[in-house]
């Protein structure tokens, strides 16, 4: 993060970063226009030419700031900026421009895929931030909902669907069927009153908040559904960050100059995490306390996942400034939290970390998930490989990890499988929260790393895509195969810039599309572990809840295999173990728990299976 | 209106006449009488002759006692200075000699009179460069940083385009630890001279100070473009190599601790910064080898017993790494991250008990490091209200308990 701050020359702006300035521009002069928010066709206002250069002038120099070093488009990228082609034109607002320099400036906002019409291809919802009107009030701007047309095609469908009404200051958003009703729904969480929207068989959404008892009123960050208990209910688990409040802090930054900056939340309490059991009437009830949820963390990520293989979904926290809480699940609450005990909780050093971005994921193949947090500068993100027995150990500078990262300050991240050849990738979306940081640069490069047969991961930003070559204040960010070819693509969230589509061009020959219905689980299957073979070796793969930062993605199954037609096994959240086999490579299919047969272990011999549902 | 004075003349002298010449009852002559009139005039205007003539004889030409004192200064500062003392009491507003008496008083080791003396100076820029250039050195060499700093920014005003003048006021800033302003010289110092490692050295020292690496690193590549010694390249790129490991270039330190290891049998330091770095490089192997070497030398030292732990767990040897992290903390207990590290290899060894304890005892110790770091970044994000600062120093305190 720190190199590219250094240099005091301004280099000439590259074409590319033109553009996106000139949609910067164009988002912040949404800011104070609320007529023309009504006014615009997609629910967002509509730029005034007339206030462009102003609006430049107004905003601090260092955002504007870049240290670009542009490339074109080479024939083995592995990403493709396929933004302007696809529709999904839509900033994340954070109100910058009116130069109240509020802490909720600093979070950003997320992203999720999810097939919210069940056409089979998915849809993308955004959050919308909000603006800051005087003495630091943060006043929210509308998400938006794009409706995927195919062909990588999108839709604004924002008004539509009855998701136009600007809310509070929103941050993140996650994705679950929370009612059952085949439907997902979506959790949009605030700086003030989080949301809860109830799909309604696809052609609108409805806001469920106080009939659901969510009726929350604090400043909440990134949010997951899970099912603690295994009881076929989605529950909900939401990031508190802090007591913040507009004038809490009336200066933040250097006396002598005067110039100001946003406030840090070193000094601000914690408000805490919550837990909600759901119920059969779509009600939710606060367990917090009775889960044993901490009240110490400014809790910033969230990830939800079987990791110690007991049959009961875990939470593992990611807190700002503060250790990561590991909450193990049992099959009575509370959760017991082992952070510590299990080595997860901060550094190589033993130290807490300010923490961001969180995935879980069998990077090196052994069938656990080990987990991978992004951290603040001159930290390492943290790579923690699981040991088994609730152990794991920190593995950064082991698998290469350490050292790239620590210039920056780094926020979404996930491992996914980027180039489809059995091992998860990561990438990591970096951007500071402070405009004038003494050491980097407000805008910082994404980076993706390549995981080389589970032990190294190397940095292969440089020839993953054009996109990552410039600098971006990174936030949010969410994969999933947008044009339904077999691999991974993924929408990326910035602070203040359009965000990002970017189309994966290493579809493999063979590929897996699952999508997994649970029926005595929760209906998606977060918690199930499926396992599928390939060149001789096992994938393991987790529908997890959460994950990345503020963000929520795809939870469809992808995975690379050979043209004979596959068998896979599914250990279903409730611990069901299914196996199904028939399925051929190249299309989408839908496992619906039951409908396999059941198997005592991964390793028992295949049964051939034809029951499942397959859609091209 | 002159009528007056001298009727009454006439008249007093005749009283006088009456009074003198009535009892001698004797003639008197013209000459006699002037004499008489005359004399105490003419006694008084002798005696002022006299006195001029007298002070003229004996006083001291300013200039001259300056000569007089410069002459003798280097052989008898006592002297000099009483010299100037004269010569400053005959022309107090003197620069020249006022700035040679400060010089003289600060060799007898009056420097508080220095000080004093040199603040009545009226405009010091206008001295001659190189004589306050000498005086700021004087005052430099017996530690007398304010007063350098004074003399110091006389010198650079007198000429700001001198290089001596600024690269010497730098000096004393360094020494007085004004970080801006001595960053701010050294910026002016590239400009004036860029050939001169100084600045760059003295610019990534303070980024150093500053925990601002990224900066640190840029200006000691600066400096490694500059004319320089082998062993002052040997100093530069340990230190560069630290920062570009503090930064996470591990390519880059890997460059630099080759370049490092080319010249040369070297140090401990550096070995041991290669072994760090084939570490990072994932050549654990060789890591292990590297630190070996070291610890066949220095079986003590404590940073390589460390990172030979590191290694032999990242490489699933536990039992070996338990055993060093426990001699780390035999040789230095309150090493935090030594705990932690024995902590995980105790746990993935099954002695949970003993895990246990590690652990406690790292997490106070690290959540005291922690504390020390968050107060360290805001003070350096600007925060520098009371209660910091007292928290600071307070944690300072701790760790140097340690």
């Amino acid at each position: 993060m720190f190199q590219c701050g250094i240099s005091s020359k301004r280099p000439v702006i590259p074409v590319r970063n033109r553009i996106e300035r000139c949609s910067l521009v164009a988002v912040l002069m949404l800011s104070g226009c609320g007529k023309q928010i009504s006014d615009s066709p997609t629910g967002l206002p509509q730029a005034n030419p007339e206030n462009v250069s102003s609006t430049v002038d107004r905003m601090p120099a260092e955002v504007l700031a870049t240290t670009d070093k542009t490339r074109l488009a080479g024939p083995d990228d592995w990403l493709e900026d396929v933004t302007e082609a696809s529709g999904i034109q839509f900033s994340y607002r954070t109100g910058l421009e009116s130069r109240q320099y509020a802490m909720v400036e600093e979070l950003g906002g997320g992203v999720a895929l999810f097939d919210y019409d069940r056409d089979g291809d998915l849809d993308v919802y955004l959050t919308g931030g909000g603006k800051i009107a005087p003495d630091q009030i943060p006043q929210g701007l509308p998400g938006a909902l794009f409706r995927n047309d195919g062909d990588l095609q999108f839709t604004d469908v924002t008004k539509q669907v009855g998701l136009d009404q600007p809310g509070d200051y929103s941050h993140g958003v996650t994705v679950g069927d929370y009612d059952r009703d085949g439907w997902p729904d979506l959790f949009v969480t605030a700086y003030g009153r989080s949301r809860l929207f109830r799909n309604l068989e696809g052609r609108t959404f409805r806001d469920q908040t106080r009939e659901a008892g969510l009726d929350l009123d604090g400043w909440y960050t990134s949010a997951t559904f899970l099912d603690f208990n295994n009881d076929g209910r989605l529950d909900l688990y939401v990031c508190g960050y802090v007591a913040w409040k507009p004038g809490m802090i009336n200066f933040f930054g250097d006396p002598k100059s005067g110039r100001r900056e946003v406030s840090v939340p070193a000094d601000v309490p914690a408000i805490p995490d919550l837990l909600f059991r759901g119920s059969e009437s779509g009600r939710f009830t606060n367990v917090s306390t009775a889960a044993g949820i901490r009240l110490d963390g400014k809790g910033l990520g969230v990830v939800a996942a079987d990791l110690n293989a007991d049959g009961w979904i875990d939470l593992y926290v990611a807190n700002d400034i503060g250790p990561n809480h590991l909450y193990l699940g049992a099959p009575e609450l509370p959760f017991r939290e082992a952070g510590f005990s299990a080595g997860v909780f901060g550094s190589e050093f033993g130290i807490a970390e300010s923490s961001m971005g969180i995935d879980a994921g069998d990077y090196n193949g052994d069938g656990r998930l080990d987990l991978f947090v992004t951290n603040y500068e001159r930290e390492d993100n943290s790579l923690y490989r699981n040991e088994g027995d609730g152990l794991f150990t920190h593995r950064s500078v082991a698998t290469g990890l350490a050292g790239s990262c620590r210039p920056y300050v780094g926020f979404a991240t996930e491992f996914l499988d980027l180039d489809m050849d059995g091992w998860l990738d990561l990438y990591v979306l970096n951007g500071h929260v402070l405009y004038h940081d003494r050491q980097s640069s407000y805008r910082q490069p994404a980076l993706v790393f390549r995981n080389h047969q589970g032990v190294r991961y190397t940095d292969i930003s440089a020839r993953a895509a054009p996109y990552f070559a410039v600098t971006h204040v990174g936030r949010g960010a969410a994969h999933g195969d947008l044009d339904n070819d077999g691999d991974l693509d993924l929408i990326l969230v910035h602070q203040n810039e359009p965000v990002t589509v970017l189309r994966n061009r290493r579809a493999p020959a063979n590929w897996l599309c699952l999508v997994l219905e649970g029926v005595e689980s929760n209906r998606d299957a977060i918690g199930a572990v499926v396992t599928s073979h390939w060149e001789g070796r096992s994938l393991t793969r987790v529908i997890r809840g959460g994950g990345s930062y503020l963000s929520c993605s795809d939870r469809r199954i992808l995975v690379p295999c050979s043209s004979d037609v596959q068998t896979v096994d599914v250990v279903w959240p409730t611990g069901r173990r299914e196996r199904f086999s028939g399925i051929r490579p190249g299309q989408r299919h839908d496992l619906r728990e039951g409908n396999g047969y059941p198997s005592t272990s991964a390793e028992s011999e295949p049964v051939p299976c034809e029951s499942f549902e397959t859609r091209p | 209106m002159s009528k007056g004075p001298k009727s009454k003349g006439i008249s007093a002298r005749n009283r006088e006449n009456e009074t003198c010449d009535t009892p001698v009852q004797t003639p008197v002559s013209w000459g006699r009488r002037i004499w008489f009139g005359l004399r105490f005039p003419a006694l008084l205007a002798v005696g002022v002759i006299l006195v001029v003539i007298w002070i003229w004889l004996t006083s001291e030409n300013p200039n001259q006692l300056l000569q007089e004192a410069k002459d003798v200064v280097a052989k008898n500062p006592v002297l000099a200075e009483q010299l100037l003392e004269k010569c400053l009491a005959v022309r107090p507003d003197f620069p020249e000699a006022q700035l040679l008496r400060c010089r003289v008083l600060g060799g007898l080791g009056y420097w508080e009179e220095a000080y004093g003396m040199f603040q009545l100076i009226k405009r010091p820029a206008s001295l001659p460069g190189p004589a306050l250039m000498e005086f700021t050195r004087q005052a430099l060499s017996a530690r007398q940083y304010s007063l350098a700093h004074v003399v110091g920014n006389a010198a650079r005003q007198a000429d700001s385009s001198s290089i001596a003048s600024t690269r010497l006021l730098l000096e004393v800033c360094l020494q007085q630890g004004l970080q801006n302003q001595s960053l701010e010289l050294s910026r002016a110092l590239t400009t004036l001279s860029p050939e001169d490692s100084f600045p760059w050295q003295a610019m990534a020292r303070i980024y150093q100070d500053q925990d601002q690496p990224a900066k640190a690193a840029e200006a000691y590549r600066n400096t490694l473009r500059c004319q320089l010694d082998l062993h002052e390249q040997q100093q530069i790129r340990i230190q560069l190599t630290r920062m570009q490991m503090e930064l996470g270039e591990i390519s880059g330190a890997r460059e630099t601790i080759t370049t490092l290891l080319d010249h040369g049998s070297p140090t401990t330091e550096v070995r041991l910064l290669e072994a760090t770095v084939l570490r990072y490089e994932g050549n654990t192997q060789e890591a292990v080898q590297a630190v070996q070497r070291i610890l066949d030398e220095q079986p003590s030292l404590v940073p390589a017993i460390y990172l030979r732990g590191l290694i032999f767990f990242d490489m699933g040897r536990l039992e070996v790494a338990r055993d060093d992290f426990l001699r780390v903390i035999q040789l230095e207990p309150r090493r935090g991250e030594a705990h932690y590290n024995l902590a995980q290899t105790y746990q993935r060894l099954g002695e949970t008990e003993h895990a246990r304890e590690a652990l406690l005892l790292a997490k106070k110790l690290g959540d005291d490091a922690a504390g020390l770091r968050a107060i360290k970044y805001r003070i350096s994000q600007g925060a520098k209200d009371a209660a910091t600062l007292q928290r600071f120093r307070e944690l300072s305190r701790e760790a140097q308990g340690r």
